[in-house]
């Protein structure tokens, strides 16, 4: 059988069983993004984070240098200056950490791969078609999302579906079809319905309760729900008290079968991820012993 | 002929579902159902509803299917019967399987008026050149004697930084051409925003404000405006406009290109039967000639067309006989029942200052004797005399202002 029929999923060096649930941690290398501005915009703060979240259990280290919000441009050569270096630092200190870079522009992909860089998140759904190209050439994983017809660093207005899990599933099934053909490893291509990215609350929660339908595909699925705003919205609460909201998703994700999370808070989001895989049976307790004396 | 029309936001959040349980915009949805509550109430025969969309299309029926902005909110069987009624459609337009949003929530709003009567729903796009909204405007207005239009149209979604198209400083001055537009009645305002400008500020609303300046045209008579605010970077506009009909007729000189269709006019049998005491022949095309020869260059005959948007609709004339100046006039039968006489009528009455006047009409010519006696005039007596449309003697009522 081949990997993608096992379900492995290949980053970097390794290879993940598909039980095995992994926590994407953060580094936003940003003055201006959402959660916690400004938190690792400074190299050696960067620096800091990575220690703490690996330390966290984190298996991926995210780094971005773009905010998905509107706002002050940074164009491409701002961008790879604000990550490549960056990375290729990482990459020195934790040879066995994966590392992604969060972009959409195959300019950037191409730095952090250069820099070494496992896997290219893009969020905003296969905007710049050169991507999966740079992806097949550093033999790097490409995470293949859905943004509606969304351009990058736009927000939804009044976006509507007929039915948005089909178009997520329409949407991502031919951006995973396209890196195939482009020549990306099929082990490398994970799939992500893009919470908030084209869509609003109610789209988001849908593709939630609905997740079970894009892991049916067999493509690994990455889920982005890192206090958002459709959990700000749920709940009606800020940024910054989104944590428990985050979590409730993150656990009915696990269930549904999601493989990648991407998350600011990696501690607490292992745990969830740890547990549901624990109900599941995909993995044992870390020591039982209650009752069995 | 338009009659009333209403500007509501095409906004999902206008459904009051879809904000969940905080209300989110009470008052903008109270302004909706006011300004909707007013179409209704105008008495229309029809309501046409216009929206922006991926598609140009027309519904007969139709409203919001919230599933698709709130899945969790879908009605199984309304989406099956929207797929179907598409199904119906011109399966060439290539338009999603429910009925556009914007005039989806334009369906809703109705239903909550409590409106059963003729819809048309109808999709614009964001390509459509002002000319041609225009002529959408002027074709809905013309479906029926009476029609409402409900526009769901929103200015610029660019006028903070939290907006949904971020800041665009041009949002501003935008917005406040098109409220000042609709607040001064200015339909010719509408007609020249910058259609580019408008897609590059999220200015959505821009195709649905010309259908409205093509369907108002010169008749626009006024503006309430409901709610004007932007709660999310979003104008939200509600407004209501009445229409005056007879702001659109006018008189002028009579051109000799008119007289192939004044002939037609005057030769309908149903008006010529009406008329009663008109010429032997009406379509004896070498009298009429002769006669409006006369007519027109005759110092005693005032004689003037009478025009509705421009359009020729009829004649209107004042003419010395035995002494007394009497007046008479002839609409064709396609613009009856519009008040068109009454108006053209006031208006000859401004401009012949000669009193008293009188006016003769047959006495069952119940329509033409109430346009005489709404303008003033009083019967003074019959006289009964053939009336070659007729083929015998009637009686004919004899009317004078003072």
């Amino acid at each position: 059988m081949t990997d993608r029929e096992q379900g492995v999923l290949r980053l970097g060096k390794h290879a993940f069983p598909p039980e095995r649930p992994l926590v994407m941690g953060i580094v936003n290398r940003t003055p201006d993004s959402f959660y916690r501005p400004g938190l690792t915009w400074d190299e050696s703060a960067a620096m800091d984070r990575v220690a703490e979240i690996v330390a966290d259990g984190a298996d991926i280290v995210d780094v971005g240098g773009v905010p998905a919000a509107p706002g002050a441009e940074v164009d491409a050569a701002e961008e790879v200056r604000r990550t490549a270096g960056f990375i290729a630092a990482l990459r020195d200190r934790y040879p066995d950490v994966v590392i992604s870079v969060d972009t959409w522009r195959h300019e950037a992909a191409r730095a952090a791969c250069e820099a070494g860089a496992d896997l290219i998140n893009d969020s905003w759904g296969g905007y710049d078609e050169h991507l999966a190209d740079v992806a097949a050439e550093f033999s790097a994983a490409l995470v293949c999302a859905h943004a509606g017809q969304q351009s990058p660093r736009t927000r939804p207005f009044r976006v509507w579906y007929p039915d948005v899990m089909a178009d997520v599933l329409a949407r991502t099934l031919r951006l995973a079809d396209l890196a195939v053909r482009a020549g990306v490893d099929p082990a490398r291509i994970v799939i992500d319905p893009a919470h908030d990215f084209g869509k609003n609350t109610w789209h988001s929660l849908e593709i939630t309760r609905r997740l079970a339908e894009m892991t049916a595909t067999g493509w690994p699925v990455l889920v982005s729900l890192s206090n958002k705003d459709f959990v700000g919205e749920s709940l009606d609460l800020p940024p910054l008290e989104r944590l428990p909201g985050t979590l409730a998703a993150t656990a009915i994700s696990a269930w549904h079968g999601a493989r990648i999370f991407r998350v600011h808070q990696v501690r607490e989001s292992r745990q969830v991820v740890d547990m549901v895989a624990a109900i599941k049976g995909d993995r044992p307790p870390a020591r039982a012993v209650r009752g069995l004396a | 002929m338009l009659i009333a029309a209403a500007v509501c936001p095409a906004a999902p959040l206008v459904a009051r579902e879809l904000t969940g349980t905080d209300p989110v915009v009470p008052e903008l949805r109270r302004a909706c159902r006011d300004a909707v509550a007013g179409l209704v109430a105008s008495g229309p025969d029809l309501i046409a509803v216009v929206g922006v969309a991926a598609g140009v299309g027309r519904w007969e029926e139709g409203r919001l299917d919230l599933g698709v902005f709130a899945p969790a909110l879908r009605d199984p069987a309304r989406h099956d019967q929207a797929r179907h009624h598409q199904a119906r459609h011109d399966p060439a337009l290539a338009l999603p399987s429910v009925v556009p949003p914007s005039l989806g929530l334009g369906g809703m709003l109705l239903d909550q008026a409590g409106y059963d009567g003729p819809r048309e729903l109808c999709s614009v796009t964001q390509d459509e050149t002002a000319a041609d909204c225009a002529a959408l405007g002027a074709r809905l207005g013309g479906l029926r004697d009476r029609v409402a239009l409900l526009v769901m149209a929103d200015g610029s979604a660019c006028r903070t930084l939290k907006a949904p198209g971020y800041l665009d400083a041009r949002s501003e001055p935008f917005d406040a051409e098109v409220a000042a537009a609709i607040r001064d009645r200015d339909a010719a305002a509408l007609l020249v925003l910058d259609a580019d400008l408008a897609q590059e500020l999220l200015a959505t609303g821009r195709p649905a404000w010309q259908v409205l300046a093509g369907a108002a045209r010169e008749c626009w008579s006024g503006t309430q405006v409901r709610y004007c605010d932007d709660p999310f970077g979003v104008l939200y506009m509600v407004a209501s406009m009445t229409f005056d009909t007879l702001r659109a007729v006018g008189l002028r000189s009579v051109a000799d290109g008119d007289l192939d269709a004044v002939f037609d006019q005057m030769r309908d049998p149903e008006g010529v039967w009406m008329a009663a005491f008109t010429a032997a022949d009406p379509s004896d095309r070498a009298a009429f000639d002769a006669h409006m020869a006369m007519i027109r260059s005759s110092a005693d005959i005032w004689f003037r067309a009478v025009t509705c948007e421009g359009q020729l609709v009829g004649t209107i004339a004042a003419f010395v006989s035995e002494g007394d100046t009497e007046v008479t006039y002839w609409v064709d039968r396609a613009w009856w029942g519009r008040g068109i006489a009454s108006r053209a009528l006031a208006l000859l009455l401004d401009q012949v200052t000669t009193r008293p006047l009188h006016a003769r009409a047959a006495s069952d010519n119940v329509a033409s004797l109430r346009v005489l006696r709404k303008s003033g005039f009083e019967i003074i007596g019959t006289e009964v005399s053939f009336a070659p449309a007729r083929g015998s003697e009637i009686e004919e009522t004899i009317l004078r202002k003072d």
